[in-house]
């Protein structure tokens, strides 16, 4: 179910003195299955942008396809737009509501009409993809979890929904490391096995370097880099000029090729690097220089 | 989908206009003079007259006239409903019914006082919003806080009151953003705003006021919690590195609001209400 976006434009609080432009003329497609990965500084307008993928915004100017559909048609049901594309925020303060787990998880199959036993049946299939345990966490107060938890339970409200494809704005941040993680495995485990398309807004280069396949940078409202998430960062001076830090293993990468061994930048994880570098070394035909 | 561009009450637009400069004194004793002398009049020739000076107000202030505008729009139903019931159920002895649809008659009465109320509430809140868009929350509260403080010597918290009353509109933009964030994020799992009934629309309300009031909650403890660790401890003991001082612009704002409530109440002295 591929996305298109053509020549959008986006300009909050028009006609008034607060008017602000975000968005600046962004053409992208997204294709079926994919990972992409969306970066850039803050106020780049990555939220602006992630928003139209389920119309909760509607260009100004261009267009966006959903599946085909034109969110920016009256005619189009934005509600079923909504439910091929999931939402899930970064603050999950900002849907729960419901007093259980499970309640508030079932308030979007309830949406959909689904009946009792089959709103069940997803609530369990959401649980268990998000990693919550469904006999311990069912009945939970939603309020009493932890960050991590708050934001797996956010989450399969959003799958329960049975999206397509699945918007992730910043949803590591404020996280201590053990939730960091178990919630990027969660992601990588709905790409891989349930092939839900990933669209993944992040502040951390390093999750976007570990999960995407695609990377877009996005400065001041435009897409400044695009492509394959080893061609986006190994171009390292480029991301500096718009303030990003690149991830930590290009730059050791970059530090180990500023003393003379010559290893490409494009290494995304420790395996890669660690290959990479002995491959270097191998052909510098020297020991390494610990030995 | 965007509520905060509706919502211009609490927001401060800076400028350098003669009603920016004022003494924030001034504009809040102008602002209830003002208020007082709305609810006085009860003509359709001194609203026009009201109307007048509360346009040249805005005017003066170089704010675009439809961002002024804009604020009342969230408004506009709420007088609708009221207009409708001033209209149907005014029925005074000696009132003439216009028209009537089975059971529900209007009468002439009813039409001039919902009509007056209408316009009341709407040139009340073109002031407010006026009075807001002008002057800073500091500058409010210092005014506030000094117009109250006679009050303290019976046991009137000034202080706290004016920080109180300056907080909770400093939020409004703020919950306002919030709730716009809730609207999304429910709409996102599949809640359809704008459908349904009347019924149906109010269940809707729910998902977006509980987190929106949970949220308020940990908002206020936590500005309860910033405050006290900058050593807060209410209004005893402060005292202001810039006071408030009045000028010769105060004075002639004064006097030109003098000349107005004078001629306001003439008219309101001179023209015996038609009711």
């Amino acid at each position: 179910m591929p996305i298109n976006l053509a020549g959008v434009s986006y300009t909050y609080q028009a006609g008034t003195p607060f008017e602000k432009e975000v968005l600046f003329d962004i053409s992208l497609n997204i294709a079926d299955g994919e990972f992409l990965g969306i970066i850039g500084p803050t106020q780049a307008g990555k939220t602006t942008l992630a928003q139209h993928c389920n119309a909760l915004l509607i260009p100004k100017k261009g267009k966006v396809l959903v599946d085909g559909l034109n969110t920016a048609d009256k005619k189009t049901d934005l509600v079923k737009v909504r439910q091929k594309v999931g939402y899930v925020f970064q603050n999950p303060e900002h849907q729960l509501f419901k007093t259980t787990v499970g309640e508030d998880i079932a308030f979007g199959p309830a949406n959909q009409k689904c009946s009792k036993t089959e709103i069940e049946r997803r609530i369990r299939e959401a649980m268990e993809l998000v990693g919550l345990d469904y006999y311990q966490f069912f009945c939970r107060d939603v309020f009493a979890l932890s960050g991590g938890q708050k934001r797996r339970a956010a989450i399969a409200g959003v799958l329960a929904c049975r999206p397509k494809v699945l918007v992730l704005d910043d949803v590591t941040a404020g996280l201590d490391p053990r939730g960091r993680e178990t919630i990027l495995a969660v992601i990588r485990n709905l790409h891989r096995e349930k092939k839900i398309t990933i669209i993944f807004i992040s502040s951390s280069m390093d999750e976007v370097a570990r999960l995407a396949e695609r990377v877009v940078v996005l400065h001041r409202g435009r897409i400044v880099l695009e492509g394959g998430v080893r061609t986006v960062f190994a171009q390292v001076d480029r991301l500096k000029a718009i303030g990003l830090e690149p991830p930590q293993i290009t730059e050791i990468m970059l530090h180990l090729n500023q003393k003379g061994i010559a290893v490409p930048l494009d290494a995304l994880n420790l395996d890669e690097a660690l290959e990479a570098v002995i491959a270097a070394l191998k052909r510098a035909g020297a020991g390494a220089p610990w030995s | 989908m965007e509520l905060t561009r509706n919502i211009t009450l609490g927001i401060y637009l800076p400028g350098d206009t003669v009603i920016h400069r004022l003494d924030p004194r001034t504009k809040i004793i102008a602002g209830a003079i003002l208020l007082c002398l709305l609810f006085l009049i009860k003509t359709y020739t001194a609203y026009a007259v009201f109307a007048a000076f509360t346009l040249a107000l805005i005017l003066t202030t170089r704010i675009p006239l439809k961002f002024t505008l804009n604020g009342l729009k969230p408004m506009l139903p709420v007088l609708a409903i009221m207009w409708l019931f001033q209209l149907f159920l005014q029925k005074p002895p000696g009132a003439n019914v216009i028209f009537s649809f089975r059971f529900l008659e209007a009468t002439d009465a009813g039409l001039h006082m919902g009509t007056l109320m209408a316009i009341r509430v709407i040139l009340l809140l073109l002031i407010t919003t006026t009075l807001t868009l002008t002057t800073s929350m500091v500058a409010l509260t210092d005014g506030m806080e000094a117009l109250l403080r006679p009050f303290r010597k019976i046991g009137v918290p000034s202080q706290e009151l004016a920080m109180t009353m300056v907080i909770a509109l400093r939020f409004v933009p703020t919950l306002a953003e919030e709730m716009e964030k809730i609207i999304k994020a429910q709409s996102a799992r599949g809640v359809a705003f704008d459908r349904g009934n009347f019924i149906l629309r109010t269940a809707k309300v729910f998902p977006v006021f509980l987190p929106l009031f949970i949220n308020a909650f940990k908002r206020a403890e936590e500005l309860i919690v910033a405050m006290e660790a900058r050593s807060y401890t209410g209004g005893a003991g402060r005292t202001k590195m810039n006071g408030l001082r009045m000028n010769r612009l105060d004075a002639a704002a004064f006097a030109a609001l003098l000349l107005f409530s004078a001629v306001m109440l003439i008219l309101i002295l001179s023209v015996l209400p038609s009711l």
